[in-house]
């Protein structure tokens, strides 16, 4: 593996600087170029919001006016309908409650396996361990959609299609999580260990009650991305499963659309709109960790 | 060395094994069970959005009143059409779940019936031959005839029982006709050149737009090729015949009504209930089916039913629905007793009334008030049109050949491609479909 | 005496290694491994899942080469890839210096979510919604184009149009992401350097490409690959917008492989395109390792 510029856990926390920390270190330049940089600058941003902004707004317009020409950015005349029409048209609490149990258990059960396996790989040296991780790492390129159809033969086998389970199962192994997880633990010292055992303490103590805790940075990371990639994700839920009370939000939303005698489209926006702002709530909220953990999972690409 | 060889055994074993389960439980094999006819879980499949899926599920209550043992998990499935609906099943059976009966258009019979894993139904039509009997005398002769000839099983068995079906035809809105001076068509029947001039003068004095721009293969494709005497296919359904010229003059008369401006442009998101409210489109293009959405709308007297328009002759596709057994269910007496229920003229009676979307398949009932009231005038017209509809053509690759035919039919409404150029094309990907069957 | 307490220690160690490991191990054997190996089974018999499986050798691979929706798919991923790539590197690292650059802190602020938020957005989401505002009769972006005379085209319906059309909004999407990366490369570029750089005399220009490129050429390269694999992917929005229509312009190879599994029910086939996907990603991941070397700047 090649040499990284800063120690793991330090260049974690400065990467939830990102979103705040400006660089004072240019030199003096004329300030017309700032203004015009500005200014070219706060009109893309406006522009990569504005899809969101019709979203919301055209959610919250009565149909009639919705979709018009010209196009409506403010919500006038104002109704609520089309968000009770969503739960006419499908059981969003339910596919909510599907996506939320999906993400959790997924992101929970593979972080507790992948924290066992690196602890295996990392911290005990053992015969084969080498080749194990190997093994493994060559499977960050098999391709999900390679493995889905065999997957799903054995899901038939065992009576789990159409069911959340057909898809937090697999995803209980995460090769990535332990990759990271293993180069991470290695970046604390042994020392530690050490010191440890010399007190007494067994393997289980070491790793849950002295890594665990100090690679938490680490650990948010993964389970931000793990989260991030169950709650949105589609081509298994579509897949896998065909009931609408089983579904997750992603594949219900589209069934929204496409489906036969399909909802009005203010209704699907009221969904999408159920569905996005939430979630920019909660990442307005957790912006650094969000950050944090894109930058440093992309870099250890 | 010898680490390969391990390695190839068991990549020998694994394969081997998963294909022996998968042998073992996939296939046409026997399984499934007859149970009991009047109690026990049955599951039934369908097409049907939230309208259809609330009638279809007061019908159930009605059969539940008469057979309150045997419990019906009905699971209405809403796609786009009839392919992806018959996709999405194909694939539920395939995924191991238990279906005891399904619902299939014409569309998607073929796709079925030659898997063969539906029952055969002759043991079960035997044993109630009056029943059957005094079903099929009250139903168009043509619809047996088409069931019998193009939904067998492998072995010329039936497999299906066909229900309700649709013909195509157009919903006018007589203020807009009226308004723009335009007369509604005497009896119904009217030319391509008649509608053509209709809707000239409709945009011109009302702005509105009639039917059209839209692809969906019966919906659209079908009508205007029948109406010129063409079709996608020929009568056994065993050569596609796209690029007739017949069918081609039928493709440039669609694409010309949008070239002109007189129908929606394709492929957006266009609103056809809402504008037929406004009055900003004269005309809903269907079946039975649109019935709902107007009585929705308030705009059963507004409206009327014609015929679609002519050139060679009067023309419409028929697709019925039917229902079948799987051959893995567990319950077969009981799933009988249920298509029993459903062939029964109460049952036609109060699925018309509750606002099934489809046409009854006994023609008792289709002439019968429960059909007729509510209904835009020239309601009859529907079932009529089985004196001269032909089957739409589905054949067992049947959904890859309607999303080649819409696909077809998407480019040619755009001006993408020109409509002789493009229907060849698809020819020969339909010539290839059938030939791999 | 000391050896065999040796060896019982290393025993009870790889004892121990091993259980650690054993649950992920056996998932990954179980979910990943077995998978893999099935798969390539599977790829030489054709099967609907439905009926019993035929045993057809190595036909499905010769159907590969010979398969013209195949070869167009391919074409599709490839040109879509590449594009995204481009366009994401290019315009990810122009918006991290520039947003570097700013110094009002909402401005920055302001940026930074606007440009990031939409990546968290599940693709299903994003596709409905941009369906609607590319749509060329109640979408905002032909009404606008319209004002200044610009005739916008019916996206999703050209040919033409349709995969430059998915490629943009596959921008708009995953835009943030390279963003990020690109800004946390930036800050590793010491201000030392830069400032040494200056003072020698160097041009803002020249500075950008002999100092801070090659120092952000980890970053660089991290995110090429990154970027090209995962656009190679690419399935929701040509499943749910295009349906990898109109006339195959959009089918991209897992849209390929998604029909024949699931819509044509050829099994045996979709595995081999499957194994076609695999044998290109590892191509290009072998090819990360070769190219490290040759293209990037260590420390």
């Amino acid at each position: 593996m090649t040499v990284t510029m800063q120690p793991e856990r330090a260049a974690l926390v400065d990467r939830a600087d990102l979103l705040t920390r400006v660089d004072r270190r240019t030199r003096r330049r004329s300030r017309w170029t700032d203004i015009l940089l500005g200014t070219v600058l706060f009109l893309f941003g406006v522009l990569m919001i504005s899809p969101l902004v019709w979203l919301i707004s055209t959610s919250l317009t009565a149909t009639e006016a919705a979709f018009g020409t010209p196009p409506n950015w403010l919500p006038i005349p104002f109704t609520l309908d089309a968000f009770s029409g969503v739960f006419e048209y499908m059981p969003f609490a339910q596919q909510f409650i599907n996506s939320l149990l999906l993400a959790t258990i997924s992101t929970v059960g593979s972080l507790f396996f992948s924290v066992l396996a690196a602890y295996g790989l990392a911290r005990i040296e053992f015969r084969g361990s080498r080749t194990l991780l190997v093994l493994m790492l060559s499977a960050l390129m098999v391709p999900a959609q390679l493995v889905i159809i065999p997957v799903f033969i054995l899901m038939r086998e065992l009576g789990l299609v159409d069911t959340l389970a057909a898809l937090w199962l697999p995803a209980l192994v995460n090769v990535f999580q332990i990759f990271f997880l293993t180069q991470y633990f290695r970046t604390i010292p042994r020392e530690l260990d050490e010191a440890a055992t010399l007190d007494g303490a067994g393997h289980w103590w070491i790793l849950f009650r002295m890594l665990v805790p100090l690679s938490g940075p680490a650990i948010a990371a993964l389970a931000i991305l793990s989260f991030e990639s169950s709650w949105n994700g589609y081509f298994g839920p579509l897949i896998f499963l065909s009931s609408p009370e089983v579904m997750t939000l992603p594949l219900g939303l589209v069934v929204l659309q496409s489906g036969f005698g399909s909802a009005p489209a203010v209704v699907v926006f009221a969904a999408i709109t159920m569905v996005v702002v939430p979630l920019l709530i909660v990442f307005l909220v957790f912006q650094r960790q969000f950050i944090a953990s894109v930058a440093s999972a992309g870099l250890k690409g | 060395m010898h680490r390969r060889r391990i390695a190839a055994g068991i990549a020998a074993l694994v394969t081997s094994a998963g294909l022996a389960l998968a042998g073992c439980s996939g296939g046409g094999g026997g399984g499934g069970a007859s149970g009991d006819a009047d109690s026990g879980e049955l599951t039934f499949v369908y097409r049907g959005d939230a309208d259809q899926q609330k009638a279809f599920n007061s019908l159930f209550a009605e059969f539940n009143k008469e057979h309150p043992d045997i419990k019906l998990k009905a699971q209405g499935i809403a796609t786009d059409n009839w392919a992806g609906y018959a996709n999405t099943v194909a694939t539920r059976l395939a995924g191991g779940q238990k279906i005891d009966i399904i619902q299939m258009a014409t569309e998607g019979q073929r796709l079925f019936a030659s898997k063969g894993v539906l029952e055969d139904l002759g043991p079960f039509m035997e044993r109630d031959q009056d029943v059957v009997d005094d079903y099929f005398a009250d139903v168009n002769p043509n619809l047996k005839k088409y069931s019998d000839e193009f939904a067998s099983g492998p072995d010329g068995e039936t497999v299906f029982i066909p229900g309700g079906y649709n013909t195509m035809g157009m919903y006018l809105n007589r203020s807009v006709f009226e308004k723009a001076g335009v007369a509604i068509p005497e009896g119904g029947d009217w030319t391509w050149d008649e509608f053509l001039a209709a809707a000239e003068q409709i945009k011109k004095t009302t702005g509105a737009y009639v039917c059209g721009g839209t692809t969906g293969y019966f919906t659209d494709v079908m009508p205007w090729l029948t109406t010129n005497g063409a079709s996608t296919f020929n009568d056994d359904w065993s050569e596609p015949t796209f690029d007739t010229p017949e069918a081609i003059e039928a493709a440039e008369f669609a694409r010309a009504l949008v070239e002109k401006g007189l129908s929606p442009e394709p492929g957006g998101q266009y609103d056809a209930d809402t504008a037929y409210q406004k009055g900003e489109l004269a005309c809903l293009s269907g079946g039975r089916w649109p019935t709902i959405s107007i009585r929705n709308l308030d705009m059963v007297e507004e409206s009327v039913f014609v015929n679609w328009p002519t050139k060679a002759g009067p023309g419409s596709p028929v697709g019925w629905d039917a229902w079948s057994i799987t051959k893995k269910s567990g319950n077969k007496e009981a799933a009988w007793t249920f298509i029993k229920f459903l062939m029964s003229k109460p049952a036609g009676e109060y699925f018309a009334s509750i606002g099934g979307t489809i046409i009854p398949a006994r023609d008792s009932v289709a002439t019968s008030s429960f059909f007729t009231d509510n209904a835009p005038e020239g309601s009859e017209r529907m079932s009529e049109a089985m004196d001269f509809a032909i089957p739409v053509p589905s054949i067992d690759r049947g959904s890859e050949a309607q999303k080649a035919i819409e696909e077809a039919w998407l480019a040619i409404l755009t001006g993408q491609g020109g409509a002789k150029a493009t229907l060849e094309e698809t020819q020969k990907t339909l010539e290839s479909l059938v030939q791999s069957e | 005496m000391r050896r065999p307490a040796a060896l019982l220690q290393r025993r009870r160690a790889d004892l121990a290694g091993w259980l650690f490991v054993s649950p992920a191990t056996l998932l990954f054997l179980i979910f990943i491994a077995g998978p893999f190996v099935f798969a390539i089974g599977l790829a030489l018999f054709k099967w609907d899942m439905l009926t019993d499986p035929e045993y057809v050798g190595l036909e499905n691979f010769t159907q590969l080469f010979a398969d013209p929706v195949l070869l167009r798919s391919l074409l599709n991923t490839f040109a879509f890839a590449f594009a995204s790539v481009v366009t994401h590197i290019v315009f990810g690292l122009l918006l991290a210096i520039a947003v570097n650059r700013i110094a009002n802190r909402y401005l920055s602020y302001f940026l930074r979510v606007a440009i990031f938020f939409p990546f968290l957005i599940s693709w299903a989401a994003v596709s409905l919604l941009w369906e609607h505002v590319l749509d060329p009769s109640f979408g905002y972006v032909a009404y606008y184009a319209g004002l200044i005379g610009i005739d916008t085209p019916n996206f999703f319906s050209d040919p033409a149009w349709a995969l430059p059309a998915i490629i943009f909004v596959d921008l708009w999407h995953t835009l943030g992401f390279t963003f990020v990366i690109m800004l946390a490369g930036l800050q590793t570029v010491s201000p030392e350097l830069i400032e040494a750089a200056r003072t020698d005399g160097g041009s803002s220009w020249q500075i950008f490409w002999r100092v801070t490129l090659p120092l952000m050429s980890p970053t660089l390269f991290v995110a090429t690959i990154v970027t090209f694999i995962g656009a190679f992917q690419v399935f929701e929005p040509v499943q749910i917008i295009t349906n990898g229509g109109p006339q195959n312009a959009t089918k991209t190879i897992v849209m390929y492989l998604y029909e024949q599994g699931f819509q044509a029910f050829d099994m045996g086939y979709a595995a081999a395109v499957a194994l076609l996907v695999f044998v290109i990603i590892m191509a290009v991941t072998l090819l990360q390792f070769w190219g490290r070397r040759k293209w990037v700047y260590e420390t």
